[in-house]
């Protein structure tokens, strides 16, 4: 159960979510990724696209236009 | 983990909750459509050119003679594209502020500036020679029959293929240090929450009172205003981006934005459907050059929707996306800015110095008239979205089994 943070903060579409596509796939079921996102659009492409693969996902508002994406793969 | 779910407040459904791209497909179709009825339809990248043009006549460059762009009659509160982009800034400003989740989105590697800059001068260039950039190339256009718009977007998505491959050289170095920042107590969330609303409101004064002081003047204004900055706050709200539409397939594998893409097209396809039996009745032959909807289709013009399909992604957004993103605060698009205006300046010397070759040489392509009617062109373009709308379905679903 190993949690892993992916800094992405400042950075345009589409790098949060191809980051964040390479991130999950070296990690195990059970691992956690918390991506740090202030791209309005990432944040929400990322939490769609991990939703979509049936991951478990939280957003965190941690300050104004910056969020923190919790992603379990949980398959 | 269990997923949360918390009711929103009323102040986070009015203000904060992102919209579906659908909703956001709806409003930018009428707004658009609104542009096109009381203005003409909807261009970005124009403004940008004019204006790239008068900073080069600073140094005393005569761009009407170098890249045939004569600005001495330019007049910003009399050019509609110059009042939308504009428009596009402040309604995208508006509602991050009004979201309470305005910030200055600095970049963090030189990385990041070199594709600004690269990006924003191949927007520009290839925006000049294609005869417009997403919006005024594509979105504008599609729907109003043009075979040139259908060339544009193959082109851009193969150009936007290639850009994808290119990105890797300029994505910043993967991090997994957490930054160290303060987490905001609840009181100072409060606090800024109050000051970025009160921001939202004085600028949406300050815009009232431009208006009403434009207005005897320029009497279209205020409306394309209202309209600019309803495109603007849209956009931002349902984090609605056409690069994202023909980028993302091939990069991510997401086609959500694509399908939402689809179908804006095939609604305003449907509408502009109705303008033109309105306008040219069921007698298409009299058309003209000069009085037929759409860009002429040749060499210069599929070059250039190839080369701003590699610019958008490099530099993180189109046209659009860049005023969108610069309201938003974003850093990059503020250094793509000034290039996108440069390169759409300089490339009027390639239209100029290959005008009348065979690189400018072609023609306007009216699906109605090779179809047989504005009908039977109707049907079959709705069909064709249709099954690129399934395509891009499938697309997502083929690509998340095999992730």
């Amino acid at each position: 159960m190993a949690e892993k943070y992916l800094d992405c903060l400042g950075e345009a579409c589409p790098v949060p979510l191809v980051k964040t596509q390479n991130a999950i796939k070296d990690m195990a079921v059970g691992d956690v990724l918390v991506v740090g996102i202030d791209h309005t659009c990432a944040m929400k492409n990322v939490p769609d696209w991990a939703r979509g693969q049936g991951y478990n996902v939280e957003i965190e508002e941690v300050g104004d236009g910056e969020w923190e994406v919790v992603i379990e793969k949980t398959c | 983990m269990e997923e949360k779910q918390i009711q929103p407040t009323l102040y986070e459904t009015l203000f904060k909750k992102e919209w579906s791209y659908y909703t956001g497909a709806v409003l930018i179709v009428i707004f658009a459509l609104a542009l096109s009825m009381f203005g003409s339809t909807w261009g970005v990248s124009g403004a940008l050119g004019t204006w790239g043009s008068m900073f080069l006549g600073l140094f005393g460059i005569d761009t009407a003679a170098a890249f045939g762009n004569d600005t001495s009659k330019y007049n910003f509160f009399a050019n509609q594209a110059s009042l939308t982009d504009i428009g596009l800034l402040l309604g995208a400003l508006i509602a991050c502020l009004l979201a309470a989740q305005w910030k200055i989105r600095n970049i963090k590697h030189y990385k990041q500036a070199l594709a600004a800059i690269i990006g924003g001068l191949l927007m520009g260039i290839g925006a000049k020679m294609a005869g417009g950039c997403n919006i005024g190339g594509l979105f504008s256009q599609l729907p109003q029959f043009s075979l040139a718009a259908w060339l544009f977007l193959l082109f851009v998505f193969l150009g936007a293929t290639v850009g994808g491959k290119l990105l890797k050289f300029f994505m910043p170095p993967v991090s997994n240090k957490r930054p160290n920042r303060k987490r905001l107590s609840a009181e100072q969330k409060a606090r800024n929450k109050k000051i970025q609303i009160t921001a939202a409101v004085v600028i949406i004064l300050v815009l009232l009172v431009v208006a009403f002081a434009v207005a005897p003047t320029y009497p279209a204004a205020p409306l394309m205003m209202v309209i600019g900055v309803g495109l603007g706050y849209s956009m931002q709200r349902s984090r609605f981006c056409f690069t994202a539409a023909y980028r993302d397939p091939m990069l991510t594998g997401e086609t959500k934005l694509t399908r939402a893409v689809i179908v804006a097209f095939a609604l305003s396809t449907i509408l502009f459907f109705g303008k033109h039996a309105a306008a040219f009745g069921t007698d298409l032959s009299k058309l003209t050059a000069d009085n037929m909807p759409g860009n002429v289709i040749n060499l210069q013009m599929i070059i250039g929707s190839f080369i701003f399909g590699i610019g958008a992604v490099l530099a993180g957004g189109c046209a659009s996306g860049t005023f969108v993103r610069m309201g938003e605060g974003y850093v990059q698009l503020w250094i793509c800015f000034p290039f996108f205006c440069l390169g759409n300046a300089v490339a009027g010397g390639i239209t100029k110095a290959t005008a009348g070759t065979w690189f400018t040489a072609g023609s306007k392509v009216y699906l109605p008239q090779v179809f047989g009617g504005l009908v039977p062109a109707l049907l079959i373009q709705l069909a064709a979205l249709l099954a690129l709308w399934v395509l891009a379905s499938w697309w997502e679903s083929k690509k998340r089994a095999s992730f």
